[in-house]
């Protein structure tokens, strides 16, 4: 398991890189969640009043 | 022209939209796994850049969707005031955020990505100026898309900033050749070689596929909730809500 944790410890390192990396690649990530869960909420949102309209 | 009319009522677009959902969402989760692993693992690091060239999989690909979430919204925008077609309308107003956040990410990646290799978080050259106006201009067209008084003459103003703001995306792509700018220029080409090893290509172009079949998926879902909000009072609405009354926990989106 050494050598397992040496890639891994070099790939979070990211050949020194790793707080631009990770900091582009996490921001993307939160922005992305966001876009998707917005629209789905609106959704369950819009259901939601208009079952209680019926 | 019948089908066509078929494809536009509130109802059939709705549940087309609905049924395509799951085929973007699945493509989408596929291609990116299989790019994030590829582009973050297994291609070797670049030999100028080392491993901080691996930012490319996640700005280029936002970067161009970028524009052609603008191209598409422009086409729609076209449609909207030359037929007057009220999917069309929705279109641009769905498109608006979806395109301002892949505009964002593009920016602050690129951002992370110049620090390490021009020494600078920003710089006021016409490709990052162009690209900032870019996500200005998405953002004006979010705010044009909120009121509702008037709404066939809000939606004609807005079209017509869409088909005007279009112009920035010449201008955009061909900043790089253009001015005398900091950024690179195109790494892909569609009419000749790409500047690019084939090795960190395909990495590339399944990010290109994946945030497109989810930004097309994200626009989509906004599009289904105008639709749906629309046409609240029509008797599809109302059908629609009521069979599906008791089974609300089935709904995951």
């Amino acid at each position: 398991m050494h050598w397992f944790y040496m890639e891994l410890i070099r790939f979070i390192n990211m050949g020194g890189y790793a707080r631009y990396v990770w900091p582009a690649y996490g921001f993307a990530l939160v922005i992305l969640l966001f876009s998707v869960y917005m629209p789905s909420r609106e959704h369950k949102k819009i259901l939601r009043k208009l079952r209680k309209e019926i | 022209m019948k089908f066509f009319k078929h494809l536009l009522s509130p109802k059939y677009s709705y549940e087309l939209i609905g049924k395509l959902m799951p085929w973007l969402g699945w493509i989408a989760a596929f291609t990116m796994l299989y790019g994030l692993v590829d582009g973050l693992f297994i291609v070797p690091p670049d030999y100028q850049q080392g491993d901080g060239f691996r930012i490319i999989y996640i700005h280029v690909p936002c970067a161009f969707l970028s524009l052609m979430i603008y191209a598409v919204m422009a086409i729609a925008a076209l449609l909207g005031l030359v037929w007057r077609i009220k999917l069309a309308d929705f279109a641009v107003i769905a498109g608006a955020p979806v395109g301002a956040m892949a505009t964002l990410i593009a920016l602050v990646t690129g951002s992370l990505w110049g620090k390490p290799m021009w020494g600078t978080w920003w710089v006021w050259d016409a490709r990052l100026t162009s690209e900032l106006i870019l996500l200005f201009i998405y953002i004006a067209i979010m705010g044009l898309s909120t009121g509702l008084a008037n709404q066939s003459q809000q939606s004609r103003l807005r079209n017509i900033f869409v088909l005007v703001g279009s112009l920035n995306l010449p201008i955009i792509h061909y900043s790089v050749y253009w001015w005398n700018t900091l950024h690179q220029g195109s790494t892909l080409s569609v009419t000749g070689p790409s500047h690019i090893a084939l090795v960190m290509l395909r990495p590339l172009l399944a990010m290109i596929i994946g945030l497109g079949c989810l930004f097309a998926l994200i626009g989509l879902m906004r599009l289904r909730n105008l639709i749906l909000w629309e046409s609240r009072k029509s008797q599809w609405v109302r059908l629609w809500v009521a069979t599906n009354k008791n089974n609300n926990k089935k709904e995951v989106l």
